[in-house]
């Protein structure tokens, strides 16, 4: 076996050189702002929550005004999610069902989704109460103080860094949503009645 | 101009006004170009691994973590790494070795064109074997020469979920060759790669690279993809300038079905096959396989998973022999929890490898054209929360039976300490063992060493034979190691370890001369001659200044004492491994559609291979939604890398500075 010519080495000054101009480019300059529609990791979180609680709950057979053969899961106002629902829902159903990600502008469009999540903030959009959206058996989700006070059926709370979520057991009732035991066990508070 | 697709696609993006008229555009693409900042997880991984997550899991996912499902990896008593989808696509590699690069303390070497040396804590050769290497729970390890054939390995880089590499002893739970490592490569479920993917590309060392996949659904449950990519690579270059002829071409198409009948069931079939079309022309080799495997959840602490594969190689290697291998295995495992603090794992395994060889090289005579290998194993772990979420013991054993040398018992303690949420100390000792190959231990080949020399009555040629009875390398490890997250945006991770090996198989000397005509054969068989020393540790760093920036920074240090008599050459192998390795790596988007990923690596002498350093480099720009635009430099810093040291009946060649370009669709 022959071996191999000597090869330039790293401690070469050309070569070291180099190296370091490679270096020097590794550098890039920070100060950055983060670009709209970036998602936060708490986001991606909760969008795998909220496909996750699909799996916990049972919607009643009839449902008057839900025709379609699909599953809706509703954003009312601002969408913090990016894109993320939508990569879910690719290849994903829900009992069934092909999972559909909707955009609504008014609460009036509400009823004709499954799940509807509700931005902190955008708690205004809903009104005065969210017994009409319960009547049509949708399961609301938020994440604020504000829309527990609504009455709500599922809101998320931040603990430390993690993330928890509060089940409003009278409200989902009231939505004749049947809630497992396994999902009423994982949440922080499976209140009887609005607080 | 801007083509409307363009527009209709930032639209998404960016507030309408912008586009209200022609100088809006052009201040949008401005924007585009210096408007930074954006998460650096852009693709679609994050979302669908964490929606594949229990809600269980998901209640644990911490929110501030810098890295996405770090809390395993963080947590694990384990020197692990784990290379995300993310980390492989940013890499720019075009094989699975050149991403296996970025591993601190992984020694990747290009022996030639189409060949790579791979392996961690040293032992690092075409030969190595003392890694074992599973593509999606196949082993891929070939126990006739020992080594892995690289490059019948070419998963479609886009369709991997990950690779994970741990460094150290996993014998307890994967097997005999989990010596010094084990590389697990994960492809995505079918269900995760949905719709349609093209890509097409080429460059100068990369000759052309060209594939396709699309993904769908069957009634409500039943996901399927289908693929088939090709791709070609240039003539590496012979040290002296001339060309190595080792250039080649392959092709890789199989099918993946995924079934998730309800909940708690899962079941895989999957099958590819990769033609190669080696040495321009001069030789070839193909891989066919196919794997199914059945899980199911019978509680959140319970599960059951049932794996059987076939397996077929085949290779005409004009150096080495023509020789195929046919692999049937079958795997059980059942993990259940007991009492409150106890999480046991068990299972079992068999094997069954059918080989035949044929004598094409002038130096490689066979002695025996076929034989047959079992293997069976047991093994059994408990993972016991001594004081839950804080002391976690892992104790486990896997006792292995092989046709060579019989029964193999392999212990592994693990500790896991988390004194704070943000910190981890682990701890192990494990004793592994290395069956040998069929090279060292049957009758099987005879392979020519170096020029006759003169004895009595003649000439003789000194040749490589096998031992009947030999006995498995066996290694005493001892580990320990250290994470930390002081900051959310830093982790530094650290490992040290003392490995232990007794019964080193190696050549020794001349045992008999056998007289011939013309000429004789002098023997040198292989033996247990040798034992070693290694220690040393890989430290990394990973710090994300802004969401869209992220640096990390790894350095090895290897150190090994040989011991063995001279003729075993114990100073070769001690000058065989890299003091030091290190890797500088930069993740930076400046935007969301365009991002640049740098890396430098350095890897210090091995034996006659003086140290480098090189640098590969990756720019990508996203011009829709569907369309993204790459271009990637490898090994930029020389145009003639010499990575590994030269070895018989093996052609070592330098490694080309590459470029190449890539266009990627989504449908």
């Amino acid at each position: 076996m022959s071996s191999p010519r000597q090869m330039p080495s790293v401690n070469a000054p050309a070569n070291r050189r180099r190296v370091l101009a490679w270096l020097a480019l590794l550098a890039v300059p920070a100060g950055v702002v983060p670009a709209a529609g970036a998602v936060t990791k708490e986001h991606q979180i909760k969008a795998a929550f909220l496909y996750n609680f699909t799996k916990f709950i049972t919607w009643p057979a009839q449902r008057p005004g839900r025709p379609e053969p699909v599953f809706v899961i509703g954003i009312l106002g601002r969408n913090p999610f990016g894109t993320e629902l939508e990569n879910i829902a690719r290849g994903r159903k829900v009992s069934g069902l092909p999972l559909q990600i909707r955009y609504l502008k008014s609460v009036n469009e509400a009823p004709g989704v499954d799940l509807l999540f509700v931005a902190s903030g955008e708690e205004a959009l809903l009104g005065t109460s969210l017994s009409a959206l319960h009547e049509a058996s949708v399961l609301t989700v938020g994440e604020s103080a504000s829309f527990a006070k609504l009455g709500g059926i599922i809101n998320f709370r931040m603990v430390e860094d993690k993330i928890r979520f509060e089940i409003y057991r009278d409200a989902g009732a009231r939505a004749r949503l049947k809630i497992s035991p396994q999902l009423l066990k994982l949440a922080i508070t499976a209140r009887k009645d609005k607080s | 101009m801007i083509p409307p697709p363009l527009i209709s696609a930032l639209r998404l993006h960016y507030p309408p006004h912008l586009f209200s008229d022609r100088a809006g555009i052009r201040r949008m693409l401005l924007l585009m170009f210096f408007l930074t900042g954006s998460s650096l997880a852009q693709g679609q991984s994050i979302a669908e691994s964490l929606a594949d997550l229990s809600i269980e899991q998901l209640l644990s996912e911490p929110v501030n973590s810098v890295t996405k499902r770090t809390t395993r990896q963080f947590d694990s008593p384990a020197a692990i790494t784990v290379l995300t989808h993310d980390d492989l696509q940013r890499s720019g590699a075009t094989s699975v070795p050149d991403a296996l690069r970025l591993v601190p303390g992984m020694n990747v070497g290009a022996v030639n064109a189409s060949q790579y040396a791979v392996s961690a804590r040293g032992f690092n050769t075409v030969f190595a074997n003392k890694m074992l290497v599973l593509v999606d729970g196949r082993a891929v390890y070939n126990s006739m020469f020992a080594g892995v054939f690289w490059d019948l390995q070419q998963p479609v880089m886009e369709d991997l979920e990950r690779i994970e590499v741990i460094r150290g002893p996993g014998a307890a739970i994967w097997g005999a060759n989990a010596m010094n490592g084990v590389i697990n490569i994960v492809s995505r479920s079918a269900r995760d790669t949905q719709g349609g993917l093209a890509y097409l590309g080429g460059g100068n060392v990369q000759r052309t690279m060209a594939g396709g996949r699309y993904g769908g659904v069957i009634g409500d449950d039943l996901y399927y993809r289908i693929f088939a990519t090709e791709q070609s690579r240039d003539d590496y270059l012979l040290a002296d300038g001339k060309s190595a002829e080792d250039g080649w071409r392959s092709w890789h198409s199989g099918f993946r079905l995924d079934k998730y009948a309800d909940a708690d069931t899962h079941l895989t079939w999957q099958a590819d096959a990769t033609v190669l079309d080696l040495d321009n022309g001069t030789s070839d080799g193909y891989n066919v396989n196919s794997l199914a495997r059945w899980n199911k959840e019978l509680s959140s602490r319970s599960r059951l998973e049932l794996q059987v594969y076939y397996d077929r190689i085949h290779r005409n290697d004009p150096l080495r022999a023509l020789y195929s291998g046919d692999t049937f295995d079958f795997a059980f495992q059942h993990i259940f929890g007991l009492g409150l603090h106890h999480d046991i794992t068990w299972g079992v395994g068999y094997r069954f490898v059918s080989n035949s060889v044929e004598d094409i090289a002038p130096n490689v005579a066979i002695r025996e054209s076929s034989f047959d290998r079992n293997l069976y194993s047991l093994f059994v772990q408990d993972e016991w929360q001594m004081l839950p979420d804080r002391l976690t013991a892992t104790i486990g054993a896997r006792l292995e039976h092989n046709d060579f040398t019989g029964l193999e018992f392999q212990p592994n303690l693990r500790l896991l300490f988390k004194p704070t949420e943000k910190q981890t100390l682990w701890a192990a000792v494990s004793r592994a063992v290395r069956t040998p190959s069929a090279l060292e231990a049957m009758d099987v080949f005879v392979v020519d060493f170096a020029p006759p020399f003169a004895g009595p009555g003649g000439l003789y040629v000194p040749r490589v034979v096998g031992n009947e009875d030999p006995r498995a390398e066996v290694l005493w490890a001892y580990e320990m190691g250290y994470r930390i997250q002081p900051h959310e945006r830093l982790i530094i991770d650290a490992s040290a370890f003392y490995n232990d090996y007794s019964e080193l198989i190696g050549l020794y000397g001349v045992n008999r001369l056998i007289p011939g005509v013309p000429v004789g054969t002098a023997e040198l068989p292989f033996d247990n001659v040798m034992s070693a020393e290694t220690y040393g540790g890989e430290i990394s760093v990973t710090v994300t200044p802004t969401d869209a920036w992220r640096l990390s920074a790894s350095y090895s240090l290897l150190f090994a004492n040989f011991h063995g008599a001279a003729a075993a050459r114990p100073d070769v192998q001690e000058r065989s491994v890299p003091t030091q390795q290190a890797v500088l790596r930069s993740s930076y988007d400046f935007s969301p559609r365009l991002s640049l990923d740098v890396q430098v690596r350095y890897v210090d002498q091995i034996e006659t291979v003086p140290a480098y350093a090189t640098a590969d480099l990756r720019l990508l720009y996203r011009v829709t939604e569907r369309l993204d635009v790459s271009i990637v430099g490898q090994n930029l810093f020389s145009d003639h890398q010499v990575e590994q040291r030269p070895l018989p009946v093996t052609l070592t060649s330098t490694v080309p500075r590459g470029i190449y370009g890539k266009v990627t669709w989504r449908f």
